[in-house]
């Protein structure tokens, strides 16, 4: 049994190719996946990861109350738990526009925003409204200074990986699918009314036109069909 | 060599002096400049290795380009997978003229259209493997050949249409190799056959195994790049929430059982490593002197004493205060001298009920502390008490004691 994944679990952390590779690799491996498991059940966890193919992390072995009334807390403070980071990473899309993912592995590069900031005066008035989120943002810094702050604010809550100090290159983490995931159980929850937000709507506009466009354009069975169906 | 190979390799050798032309063409087009870079465009139009674009601008043949494309996997965006209806319809057409000039036995023909039927099984084959290798490479790069997520979602929608017409074409070849195969097989022309099935029908199955590789990576990433559209969709509704609504917190739902494991974040369990000090094992012991090694030194509690120069003890008499005593001490003292002065005994109870500052000291008390004050100071002690008849006596009853001033040796 890898220690060093044990005590990242027992930390909290989120194993993931990323930020722990070793150790993500080690995990792939079921027996250690067993080994790990019987350890953390004497504490009444249990180790379990995002999706299929996410980040481990460490899990309550049963939901009990104690762990709804973390949830119902956390969600009842959204803006305190999890809003630094919607903000934060939010920026970073609109900084990249077009081609930002913000999925695991993902590079982002520190001059890229920094050149884009400076190019644009809205972009560099939202970051001066980001400052009092950014941990140690000012105003008397410079552009660059606050968005080194706020990839490092990033990094430490564990959504960032910085992957080259020298060219300032960070990397997104597997944690940012535990996010991804509390966002899509709000949407599910529907905790936003407002239409404009309605992103469910908007995914079944997008498959109604995709199975439009494979209908019209090809005249063949949708691609989203399994795979192994023959084209005849 | 023949007069059309010495072509070729002046074709080429002309495209080699030019080379630095070609390399520009292939990125864009060129024009005109000095003398010198004039004479090369025009040689290079001379053999159509470029075509007039514009005023004083060149392009690339792009039959040229494809070739180069091909070598260098380079593909330009939305760029249609090749068709092989077309050649396909051409070999049918070359096959049916063969099998007619072998029954006419036309043998100089036969050799001819045999050569050229070749030519297009081979052009068959080297479309399909072109085309897998292109869906490879952007399947690799994502796309590389275009910035925006958007025009990569679309020709990911493309290329996914691009390949149900290409696995079509790839079903029409076996159809066209067993057809062929077994014509040839009636006509008498065995090595047609055998032509046809080396070089199509042997790696049909490794084309139709590549292609649908090719299409369930293309629909898995357009799966993903959807879910990725939708989150980060959610993503900047989430945020736009919180910047509309910056007085409220969250939400207050009400978490069931059943909510999802993932959205319990886990709490760090506080760990202290504690070795076990008493484990004899040399690697663990060499491991404790080790990391005592590494600690620390204490830190020195002793504080340093400052030097506070020569000192003087200054002592005033006067203030010198003394301790009062209590009244069975003053008694005692009086006892003492009294004792002192006499040389008859003097009873401890009945000196006592003579005192008045031991009307409040129980006569009991006073015996016992007297008795030990007395007996280092000097005086003799007479324990007067009942005679005892125990034998062997534990403890020595009395009720009175006398002090005499005749010393203890």
């Amino acid at each position: 049994m890898n220690s060093k994944a044990l005590k990242l679990l027992l930390a909290g952390e989120y194993l993931c190719s990323v930020r722990f590779p070793n150790e993500f690799e080690l995990l792939n491996d079921e027996n250690e996946r067993e080994q790990i498991n019987s350890w953390l059940q004497g504490l009444g966890n249990r180790l379990t990861r995002i999706g299929d193919e996410g980040a481990f992390f460490m899990a309550p072995e049963f939901i009990g109350a104690k762990e709804m009334t973390q949830v119902k807390n956390e969600l009842l403070k959204f803006r305190d738990e999890y809003g630094p980071a919607v903000t934060l990473l939010d920026f970073i899309r609109q900084v990249k526009v077009e081609n930002v993912l913000l999925s695991p592995g993902e590079y982002i590069q520190l001059y890229e925003l920094d050149s884009a900031v400076s190019q644009n005066s809205t972009l560099e008035a939202m970051l001066k409204t980001l400052l009092p989120v950014i941990f140690n943002g000012a105003q008397r810094n410079t552009n660059h200074e606050n968005l080194s702050r706020l990839m490092q604010h990033l990094a430490k809550d564990g959504y960032l990986v910085l992957a080259n100090k020298d060219t300032g290159a960070y990397q997104v983490t597997g944690k940012i699918e535990q996010l991804y995931a509390v966002l899509q159980f709000l949407d599910e929850s529907q905790v936003i009314h407002d239409g404009e937000f309605n992103v469910q709507e908007e995914i079944q506009a997008d498959l109604i036109d995709e199975t439009n466009f494979d209908a019209e354009d090809s005249g063949v069975d949708s691609f989203l069909e399994p795979v192994t169906k023959d084209s005849k | 060599m023949s007069e059309k190979g010495i072509q070729v390799q002046r074709l080429l050798t002309a495209l080699a002096k030019h080379g630095d032309l070609v390399a520009e063409a292939f990125e864009g087009t060129i024009s005109g400049g000095d003398k010198h870079r004039n004479s090369a465009i025009e040689a290079l139009m001379h053999i159509n290795a470029i075509k007039p674009y514009e005023e004083d601008r060149y392009t690339l043949n792009p039959r040229l380009r494809e070739f180069i494309a091909d070598h260098l996997s380079s593909y330009q965006a939305f760029q249609a997978l090749r068709q092989v209806s077309a050649v396909m319809r051409q070999a049918r057409e070359q096959w049916n003229e063969l099998r007619r000039l072998k029954s006419t036995r036309a043998t100089r023909d036969i050799y001819k259209l045999e050569s050229a039927l070749d030519e297009s099984v081979v052009e068959i084959a080297y479309s399909v493997d072109n085309n897998i290798a292109l869906l490879h490479s952007l399947i690799s790069t994502q796309y590389g050949n275009v910035e925006d997520f958007g025009s990569k979602l679309r020709q990911n929608r493309y290329y996914a249409n691009q390949i149900n017409v290409f696995l079509r074409d790839v079903s029409a070849i076996d159809a066209l190799v067993e057809l062929i195969g077994d014509e040839a097989t009636g006509a008498g022309l065995p090595h047609i056959r055998h032509m046809v099935v080396r070089r199509l029908g042997s790696r049909r199955l490794q084309w139709s195994a590549s292609i649908k590789d090719a299409q369930f990576s293309i629909s898995k990433r357009l799966f993903d790049a959807q879910l990725m559209e939708i989150r980060i969709k959610r993503l900047s509704h989430f945020a736009l929430w919180l910047s509309k609504n910056k007085t409220s917190s969250g939400w207050d739902l009400n978490i069931k059982e059943s909510v999802p494991l993932v959205l319990i974040r886990p709490e760090p369990v506080l760990l202290r490593p504690q070795p076990d000090v008493l484990d004899s094992d040399p690697e663990m012991v060499k491991s404790l002197i080790s990391a005592i090694e590494r600690m620390p030194p204490k830190p020195c509690t002793k504080k340093p004493t400052k030097d506070l120069g020569p000192q003087m003890i200054i002592e005033d008499d006067e203030d010198e205060t003394i301790d009062a005593l209590d009244p069975h001490q003053i008694a005692l003292q009086q006892l003492i001298d009294q004792s002192r002065n006499t040389t008859k005994p003097i009873s401890l109870l009945a000196w006592k009920n003579s005192q008045e500052l031991l009307r409040e000291i129980s006569s009991q008390a006073w015996l016992m502390y007297a008795c030990t004050q007395l007996q280092g100071s000097g005086l003799k002690l007479n324990y007067i008490g009942e005679l005892d008849l125990d034998p062997f006596p534990v403890n020595e009853f009395f009720h009175d004691i006398e002090v005499c001033s005749v010393e203890v040796r």
